[in-house]
């Protein structure tokens, strides 16, 4: 089996949930620690991460981003660990309604809330890519060479 | 003797990729809890830095309007951005507020317009300039409720609050134009910061920083 295809995809989907991460976690610290918000002279005014769109069963949703890039994140280890070459597959599953749900929110954020948040922006980015690569990986069947 | 050797031998095989796996494992749980201790601390390091006192009788250099009991021993001041989505939503709780608790409390907006941004200061002439014809709060009250409305078209939205308050238009455009009223909104947004303000909505009883509350139950909770 030919590993060395499939490492830069896991290298790539390891940085990208690593930043996916980091992004969620923001947005959860800021949801949970912030009192009320607020309008800053550093930045925005977290008018989408604060909107009522920001919160789904009573979490915050950077909360369930913050589940599917660990989720992800863990698979990649498990590859690096295991080489099992279904894990693509697996991180398929799990990638294309978190890649459904962020256009969604992207639709969301654009028509109805209008206005931009970079944070999510950011997220939405790393899922797209995420999405597109493992798309390509496993119609290339690079996954089964 | 020779047995047990071997046996070690064949243990340490099978002990070798468990040992890098954990490594793997345990390197990757160290890099995420680090992330995640050092999203925390950044975040709390970022909040809202406004004093925690400010001095209750500041010199404010633009129009005073005193919404409540000027006399009320309770004297609410809030700094606040016309642009700003929470100073809107925060706005809305205090009038609610005031319809219930208004002979015991006074409030007064301090107009910090974040940046010193030009569509805020806009904003902010119209509702001094509205306060002119004694409708300040039914402007400022516009103001909030139409954020999406002035913030593209401001000539036309704020020439359909004139109408819909019933102000006389010259009169109006021609307070919005006096160019003391400009200077003094941007000479107060200088003085706010200086005193340390640098976020919207900040509220203040009696010069005691108020956290900001996100309920109606909780601003009474607060300051009641």
């Amino acid at each position: 089996m030919n590993h060395s295809k499939l490492k830069p995809y896991f290298v790539l989907v390891v940085v990208l949930s690593l930043i996916g991460f980091t992004d969620a976690m923001y947005l959860s610290a800021v949801h949970y620690l912030d009192g009320a918000p607020g309008c800053g002279e550093q930045g925005g005014c977290d008018e989408v991460a604060s909107s009522e769109y920001s919160v789904m069963f009573g979490f915050p949703i950077a909360l369930f981003g913050l589940l599917f890039y660990l989720t992800v994140f863990a698979l990649s280890l498990y590859w690096f660990d295991k080489r099992n070459p279904a894990v693509p597959q697996w991180i398929l599953y799990i990638v294309s309604p978190a890649f459904l749900f962020s256009m969604w929110l992207v639709y969301l954020m654009l028509f109805v809330i209008q206005a931009i948040c970079w944070w999510c922006v950011l997220s939405a980015s790393t899922t797209t890519i995420i999405f597109l690569s493992t798309v390509f990986v496993v119609l290339k069947g690079l996954h089964k060479q | 003797m020779g047995k047990s050797k071997k046996t070690k031998k064949v243990n340490q095989k099978n002990i070798q990729p468990d040992k890098s796996s954990f490594k793997l494992y345990a390197g990757a749980g160290i890099l995420i809890v680090a992330i995640a201790v050092g999203i925390i601390a950044l975040v709390m390091s970022q909040q809202n830095e406004a004093p925690d006192a400010i001095e209750s009788q500041q010199v404010v250099s633009a129009d005073v309007h005193i919404k409540g009991n000027p006399d009320a021993p309770n004297q609410l001041t809030k700094y606040s951005d016309f642009g700003c989505v929470h100073c809107a939503n925060q706005h809305v709780l205090l009038k609610e507020f005031f319809e219930e608790h208004g002979d015991n409390f006074s409030l007064q907006i301090m107009h910090f317009p974040i940046n010193n941004n030009a569509l805020s200061r806009m904003a902010i002439a119209a509702a001094l300039s509205a306060g002119r014809q004694g409708q300040y709060w039914e402007m400022v009250d516009l103001i909030y409720a139409n954020p999406t409305q002035w913030r593209s078209d401001p000539q036309s939205a704020f020439i359909s609050f004139v109408d819909e308050l019933g102000l006389d238009r010259d009169q109006f455009v021609a307070d919005m134009n006096d160019e003391d009223m400009a200077y003094k909104i941007v000479q107060d947004y200088f003085e706010f910061r200086d005193m340390g303000i640098n976020a919207t909505p900040t509220l203040f009883l009696n010069g005691e920083r108020v956290p900001n509350p996100r309920t109606l139950d909780q601003l009474k909770s607060t300051i009641l």
